[in-house]
């Protein structure tokens, strides 16, 4: 019994008895098979068995003998042998019967499948009657049923598909669906459309229907049904009706969408559509908050209920305001579409893994000391904060704590608790890793290579410079070479060497970080500790050690003339050298200064500032020196400037000398550095002479120094005699010649009478080209040429506008 | 550490990253992490000719692997204090290179 084409399941369970006896039939398959048995005995035929008739073993193959008796001139004698309609005809009774049942089960489906049931072909048909397919089809059956669409319908009523519709065959009944369908559809949209956008009694239910070209927008229809939709899921939440609510929207929207041309302000992408759908299910399920309607919907409710005619001028406002809406709902649409996209990550780690990675990274960058880890961080905010403090006032908020404080507030933004317990944490971490010290390599037991243990703080080497290199470098180039190339010692050959210096120089510094450090330690505000006093001690004692070795390093105290140039000397010749020594004197006490001091005018003339800074005839000098002058300007010069501001004459008067004895004057006296130091002696001396030491609590000086001082002074005059113009730079040169003037006019301070008509009648020259320089250029420039002049002139109780030109 | 310790100074800076794919990007440092992960804002591409698919970027996250230069501005760095703090990290006891 093949009736798969109807699509009902081929291998039902058999029939039980309730169904049975339910049914019109009385027979039950053993009576069926009954049937059949007892018919089969009637009949002599066995129908299992057609092939293994044994009739046909008794016909002879090959012979035409018995033709006419098989074939038939007497046909009413063949038997029924060969009559199998007959025996069709016998169980057809039976069969009907059975499809009765069938049907009457049947009779249990919705009531939509009856009609297709009852017009389904009988199987009595299939039997009794071939044409009786072709009649059954209506006409409209396609002819070969399997393809038929008849069959796998869904329960559900077919209009809830709308133009998903595959164009079918049965045109009568879908179109009748489709009517009925946008007839309703149009009916609940009328009722759901929100009264100021259309007019409500001229609203004709055929605008709603796809087909007519003269329909407004859709999405103005649809998303004010969308609004009131939500409106009434705000007040009948919960009830039945919001479903079918949703179900009408699903019915309302595709078929607008689909055979519409696009609307200017909206295009009605299908992807929208969806998400309108998605939103109202959203809410449905009370997922999402969305904003509450705009007011102007409440208020044209209102006004519409009020006065309906006047709605009609509010028109074209409220539009503008839907565009707006629109625009808003879409972005908002868009917003929560992302945010659904990227919901179905949301949990992926459970607050465990959160923290456990959190703790790995804040442990990787917290330290116990971030002075030796975050040094560069740490102290360039904490100058930072200092410049801006000091430009601020000192009120600013960052005014404790520098960069830690910034630190602080960063981690503020957590929650409180939480921080509290990272912090335990991190601490632990901490406290952990200091206990075990960390190993860089771990070699397993079986493994070949050994396995890195890379951090931030001890990342992976690409370089490795290992100290084995150089050994045997240094070994083996010594059998050719001597001693020579072993690193000399700077006492044992005389010669400085280049490296030697620098080594020294980092050696410097790191004693200079060193004491650094350790002042930076020294004021803790809330250490504690039980053994304060022994802390302090074990802290001084570093600080001296550290001291000492810096002290050494600096090779102050070597003795003169050992070496070709001095090793302090030799320091301060390189850049570095330079930069080290205002850090260096924060930490000498001033013996140490002075000796300093006396070593570096002791060897005036071996210092790169001031051999090489001076120019010949054309007053070249490279650019590198010059800067080499600023920066020992900047860094030396100042700190041993307020040392010597603060000597008593004595001293002053053994630096003048020493200088005078050591170096060639006439030749020093070419370099800004020397004439540096000497305007520095001249003036503290001329303070001294006029009782400015009492500043500093000194005795006003004897008798016996002041006709020393004027005895060194004398020297220098004398040497220089004849050679003062020689100390001005070329004029030719852009170099800012103060510093000459501020030497000249120190000089004409402390010169008698004979002396500053000496120095007037030499300088003379220079003064006036000066001030006739000073004529040609525009006025600020010349304001300093003049000032300048001003400076000696002034010494002289001259000025610069007394000057005929 | 010290480059960490360094770039975190230039936070707010306006630096140009060239990528090793010769990409090069100007922004504002927004932040940095311990593997010189870099967050740029407000950025725009040097080369905005050839590389059109970049102008709607407003801001991005450079992997630290993948950057090859990082321009500074040098107002912002002092070099004294970046000097001192390599001798800092010099001097740290440092675990022997593996031979």
């Amino acid at each position: 019994m093949s009736d798969s084409y109807f699509g009902f399941d081929t291998t039902m369970p058999p029939l039980n008895s309730d169904q049975l006896t339910a049914g019109t039939a009385e027979i039950t398959e053993d009576e069926l098979s009954k049937n059949f048995e007892a018919f089969a005995l009637e009949s002599g035929q066995d129908f299992g068995v057609y092939g293994y008739d044994p009739l046909a073993d008794q016909l002879v193959e090959t012979g035409d003998d018995y033709n006419e008796e098989t074939f038939g001139n007497d046909i009413t004698n063949i038997g029924d042998d060969f009559d199998f309609t007959q025996s069709n005809a016998k169980i057809a009774d039976t069969i009907q019967k059975e499809e009765k049942i069938y049907v009457d089960r049947r009779e249990n489906v919705p009531s939509d499948n009856n009609e297709l049931i009852r017009q389904r072909p009988l199987f009595s048909n299939l039997w009794d009657d071939q044409a009786g397919i072709a009649v059954n089809g209506n006409g409209s059956y396609p002819n070969d049923p399997t393809t038929s669409p008849l069959m796998p319908e869904s329960p559900i009523s077919p209009s809830i598909w709308g133009s998903y519709h595959p164009p079918s065959t049965r045109k009568g009944l879908a179109s009748n669906n489709r009517q009925e369908f946008i007839q309703f559809s149009a009916m609940n949209l009328t009722n759901l459309h929100h009264p100021s956008y259309e007019n409500p009694p001229n609203y004709p239910p055929s605008q709603i229907s796809p087909l007519p070209p003269g329909f407004g927008p859709p999405p103005v229809a649809r998303v004010p049904t969308l609004e009131e939709i939500e409106k009434q899921l705000q007040r009948q939440a919960g009830q039945s009706s919001t479903i079918e609510n949703h179900q009408l929207q699903r019915q309302a929207g595709p078929p607008p969408q689909s055979q519409l041309p696009p609307p200017m302000h909206n295009s009605p992408l299908p992807e929208k559509r969806m998400l309108s759908l998605a939103e109202v299910e959203a809410a449905l399920l009370g997922m999402n908050s969305r904003p509450p309607p705009l007011p102007i919907y409440g208020q044209t409710e209102g006004v519409y209920r009020e006065q309906e005619t006047a709605f009609l001028e509010q028109e074209a406002a409220i539009r503008e305001q839907e565009t707006l809406y629109y625009e808003r709902e879409r972005k908002l649409r868009e917003k929560q579409r992302k945010l659904t996209d990227m919901a179905k990550y949301n949990g992926l780690m459970t607050q465990n893994d959160k923290d456990y990675i959190n703790r790995i990274q804040i442990s990787q960058l917290v330290t116990d000391d971030p002075y030796s880890d975050d040094f560069y961080y740490q102290v360039y905010t904490a100058i930072r904060n200092r410049q801006t403090q000091s430009q601020m006032g000192p009120f600013s908020p960052n005014a404790s704590g520098g960069g830690a404080g910034q630190e602080r507030r960063h981690r503020n933004r957590g929650s409180e608790s939480g921080m509290l317990k990272m912090q335990q944490q991190v601490l632990r971490i901490v406290n952990d890793a200091r206990r075990k010290p960390k190993s860089t390599q771990l070699s397993l037991e079986g493994a070949l290579g050994k396995i890195a243990l890379n951090s931030v703080r001890n990342p992976r080497q690409l370089l490795q410079v290992s100290a084995k290199h150089t050994d045997t470098l240094q070994t083996h180039a010594s059998p050719s070479g001597g001693t020579h190339h072993k690193v000399p010692s700077i006492t044992l050959h005389g010669i400085v060497d280049h490296r030697k210096v620098l080594r020294s120089i980092e050696n410097i510094y790191s004693a200079v970080l060193g004491l650094e450090e350790l002042r930076r330690n020294q004021h803790p505000q809330s250490r504690q500790y039980s053994d304060q006093e022994r802390e302090d001690k074990w802290l001084q004692e570093k600080y001296t050690e550290l001291a000492r070795k810096m002290w050494e390093e600096l090779h102050v105290t070597d003795p003169i003339g050992i070496s070709f140039q001095h090793p302090f000397i030799s320091i301060l010749s390189v850049s570095k050298g330079k930069k080290v020594i205002p850090r260096v004197l924060r930490h000498c006490n001033q013996d140490q200064i002075g000796a300093m001091i006396r070593i570096l005018v002791a060897n005036f003339e071996t210092l790169d500032v001031c051999k090489a800074a001076i120019g010949g005839s054309n007053g070249n000098i490279k650019q590198s020196i010059l800067d080499e002058v600023e920066l020992f300007m900047n860094t030396v010069v100042p700190p041993l400037l307020q040392f010597v501001a603060e000597a008593p004459l004595k001293i002053v008067i053994g630096l003048l000398t020493l200088f005078i004895e050591r170096n060639n004057i006439i030749w020093v006296a070419k370099s800004k550095v020397g004439l540096a130091f000497l305007t520095m002696f001249l003036s503290r001396a001329e303070i001294l002479k006029q009782g400015g030491g009492a500043m500093q609590g000194l005795p006003p000086p004897e008798d016996r120094e002041i006709m020393q001082w004027q005895e060194s002074y004398n020297r220098l005059f004398s040497q220089l005699q004849n050679y003062f113009l020689s100390s001005f730079p070329p004029f030719t040169s852009n170099i800012d010649d103060m510093y000459v003037w501020q030497f000249l006019a120190a000089m004409a301070v402390g010169a008698s009478m004979e002396q500053q008509h000496v120095l007037v009648t030499e300088i003379r020259e220079r003064v006036l080209e000066t001030v006739v320089q000073a004529s040609r250029m525009p006025h600020d420039k010349a304001a300093h040429k003049i000032t300048n002049v001003n400076l000696f002139l002034h010494a002289l109780g001259l000025d610069a506008s007394q000057l005929k030109i | 550490m010290l480059f960490y310790s360094f770039f975190k100074t230039l936070i707010g800076q306006q630096v140009t990253v060239e990528l090793k794919n010769d990409l090069a990007i100007t922004g504002i440092l927004v932040s940095v992490d311990q593997f010189l992960n870099i967050k740029l804002d407000d950025i725009h591409v040097v080369e905005e000719q050839k590389y059109p698919h970049m102008m709607a970027v407003k801001n991005c996250f450079i992997r630290g692997s993948v950057v090859r230069y990082v321009k500074l501005p040098a107002s912002a760095v002092d070099t004294a204090l970046l000097q001192d703090a390599a001798r800092r990290e010099a001097q740290q006891p440092t675990v022997p290179a593996p031979r």
